[in-house]
């Protein structure tokens, strides 16, 4: 059972990348550009997690960062305009009247991946690295165990496992860190060696959790099976 | 004078009313909002009861049904329901708004049965049969389940009825199945499969392969320098931070060398170097993948650890994450993996992960296999078209098997075939994908 769901999770992070070439290579896009080529790149950024907020249709500052981030996660120019490559690689195609845009799919990260990496910014921003690394390895550890549900979202949106969920700060943009460090734990990193628990001995008033074994510290957590 | 303040009066009158009346439109129309997404809500939570319900007593059925069962293919088609159905169990039991102390014991109870129930249809599949301690632990199971389902018809009616269960202790199982653990046969956990092909290895309790004196902290500090100095080309510099129990006891460093920070545990038992990791991001890539592969093996050679095969790699930014099998004589030991970070920066070895390696590496007595090459090729799909062919040794649920790997490829899709180098049977098929930052078998 837990193999088909692992599985699941898999055929998602690994979804092959198509990458649509038909862009016009003539149309490039940069800071102060405006328009619908502008909102449809913006779109793409914001469904992959690079970018927070609407698609406004200006080129700004903070649309540039996002491509930069794109660009250097993708193997590309580090240029933060977007021409016909970066458009390809979003997925977008430029037209010089802005009204068509391609279907093609590129999965810069699944959508497990995507989830683990927000619950580690919204629970350990701040900590050391392998601390970042432990937190998503508390979750894969719990989706490993009989005693939790078997996959990644089932683990973390149970009932009162994750603050973050409750209070709605798992919503926010992860950064960098965050998302490699899910990807190591991914890969088999685990600096807790199998723990199911963690906990800010400062930050909670929850007694049951503190009545479980504690196996190691890492920056603020206290990690426990 | 007086009828100016008096109009004053009845506007400021009418003001308020206007003002009470939206208010109270306003908020009835919220409460009216509230309770949409309220029963929303609800309904759905009842309809994970109602689903859990029903597939409940569907398992049940099966169960009741296997074991009366005659022959191995009804039995299997049995067992495959019961995974999925116990699958669709916990799916559900996951969704209602139960606390993971309230809801443990009851998932554990729901897993193992689906958990066990695909054990036991695999090793019908491999030509094995259920013996008499699986028929015991399956008559186990089904009382357990019984006693739930009940458990689980009242609470639905209670629930129903507008009663709040959830905050409650009802989810505890009763104390007859928890002792379910106690008489439980070895069931290991499936093979995860995360990245390469076998890369999760098994979850071990034993590490087989850590072997050796023990280490004070002392000399645990000078194995990591000369490690990490031999993987950065820098100097470097280990602080000892503490000591960590699990999985294996270990001393816990703070590394330093050139621009790189890392974090590191070496094993008390040998002195073995079981993780490190790279705090630091890396954006620049200045080396190509391949190089940075090869210096992963030169560095694994340098240190002991024979020459590895590649198995996968995958780039994240400037970080090469490659995993790396071993091989004992020409057959690849999948269960023993390590996985190397590689900066494309420098080349530098910045992290590194050997828990399945030292969990599993033993040297392997490997058996003759009973099929040759040509007859493994004639079990292979006719859609595949086979590059190469190699032994290897893959890990099992239980166990391990010696196989023929087939590197083959249908149209543009690469695929990895194992074929059982004993049996004949095809123990697994692995696509491969290329991600653009790597190579990825699924």
């Amino acid at each position: 059972m837990m193999r088909r769901s692992i599985a699941a999770v898999l055929c998602l992070m690994f979804c092959a990348v198509i990458f649509h070439t038909s862009a016009l290579a003539d149309a490039i896009l940069s800071l102060g550009s405006r328009g619908d080529n502008v909102t449809k790149v913006q779109k793409r950024l914001i469904q992959y997690d690079y970018l927070d907020g609407s698609a406004d249709g200006v080129y700004g500052q903070k649309t540039m960062d996002a491509v930069k981030l794109f660009q250097r996660r993708n193997g590309l120019t580090v240029d933060g305009r977007v021409g016909s490559d970066t458009a390809a690689a979003l997925g977008v195609s430029l037209t010089s009247s802005g009204s068509t845009s391609s279907a093609s799919s590129v999965a810069i990260i699944s959508s497990d991946h995507r989830l683990l990496s927000r619950l580690v910014y919204a629970e350990a921003r701040g900590e050391p690295y392998k601390g970042m690394v432990a937190v998503a390895a508390v979750v894969l550890n719990r989706v490993k165990s009989s005693s939790f549900p078997n996959t990644i979202s089932g683990v973390i949106y149970q009932k009162g496992a994750f603050s973050c969920v409750s209070n709605g700060s798992i919503n926010s943009t992860p950064n960098n860190q965050s998302i490699r460090a899910a990807l190591d734990a991914m890969n088999g990193w685990d600096p807790t060696g199998g723990c199911l628990y963690f906990y800010n001995p400062a930050g909670t008033s929850d007694r049951w959790i503190r009545t479980r074994t504690i196996q190691t510290v890492i920056g603020n957590h206290k990690f426990a099976v | 004078m007086s009828g100016k303040s008096s109009m004053h009066t009845r506007l400021a009158a009418i003001t308020m009313v206007v003002l009470l009346i939206a208010m109270v439109i306003a908020n009835w129309a919220q409460a009216e909002q509230l309770d949409q997404t309220q029963l929303q809500i609800v309904s759905v939570y009842q309809r994970a009861f109602y689903e859990s319900v029903e597939l409940l007593s569907g398992l049940q059925l099966n169960l009741r049904k296997l074991l009366v069962s005659g022959t191995g293919a009804q039995e299997q088609m049995l067992l495959n329901a019961i995974t999925q159905q116990a699958h669709g169990i916990q799916d559900n039991l996951s969704l209602l708004p139960l606390g993971q102390e309230t809801i443990a014991a009851t998932l554990k109870l729901v897993n193992q049965t689906g958990d066990y129930a695909r054990t036991l249809a695999d090793t019908i599949g491999a030509g094995g049969i259920i013996t008499a301690s699986d028929w015991k632990q399956l008559n186990m199971l089904s009382e357990g389940l019984t006693a739930f389902s009940l458990k689980l018809n009242d609470l639905l009616v209670r629930f129903s009825e507008g009663e709040s269960i959830f905050s409650a202790t009802d989810f505890e199982p009763d104390k007859d199945t928890a002792q379910i653990n106690d008489i439980e046969p070895a069931v290991d956990y499936p093979v995860l499969l995360y990245d390469g092909p076998f890369s999760e290895g098994r979850d071990t309790a034993t590490y087989a392969g850590l072997i050796g004196e023990p280490v004070d902290v002392t000399e645990a500090e000078t194995i990591l320098r000369s490690f990490v100095q031999n993987g950065t080309g820098k100097s470097a510099q280990c602080i000892p931070v503490g000591e960590s129990t699990i999985p294996v006891e270990c001393w816990e460093f703070a590394v330093t060398s050139g621009e790189y920070i890392m974090s590191a545990g070496v094993t008390k038992i040998g002195g073995h170097v079981l993780y490190m990791l790279p705090e630091n991001d890396v954006a620049e890539k200045r080396l190509a993948k391949d190089e940075c592969i090869e210096k992963g093996l030169a560095f694994l050679l340098n240190e002991g650890f024979g020459s590895m095969t590649l198995s996968y790699y995958r780039a994240f930014d400037g970080i090469l994450t490659v995993n790396y099998a071993a091989m004992q004589d020409d057959v690849v030991l999948y269960p023993d993996l390590i996985k190397l970070q590689i900066s494309m920066k420098d080349g530098a070895i910045i992290g590194m992960e050997a828990s399945n390696y030292y969990a599993n590496h033993i040297a392997r007595e490997i058996a003759e296999p009973a099929l040759d090459v040509s007859d493994a090729t004639n079990r292979i799909n006719d859609a595949l078209s086979i590059k190469s062919a190699r032994l290897c040794i893959i890990p099992l649920d239980i166990g391990e098997a010696l196989c023929y790997e087939f590197s083959a490829n249908k149209g543009e899709e690469g695929y990895l075939v194992y074929i059982d180098a004993i049996t004949g049977l095809e123990r697994e098929i692995m696509q491969l994908v290329d991600s653009g930052d790597g190579i990825i078998a699924q």
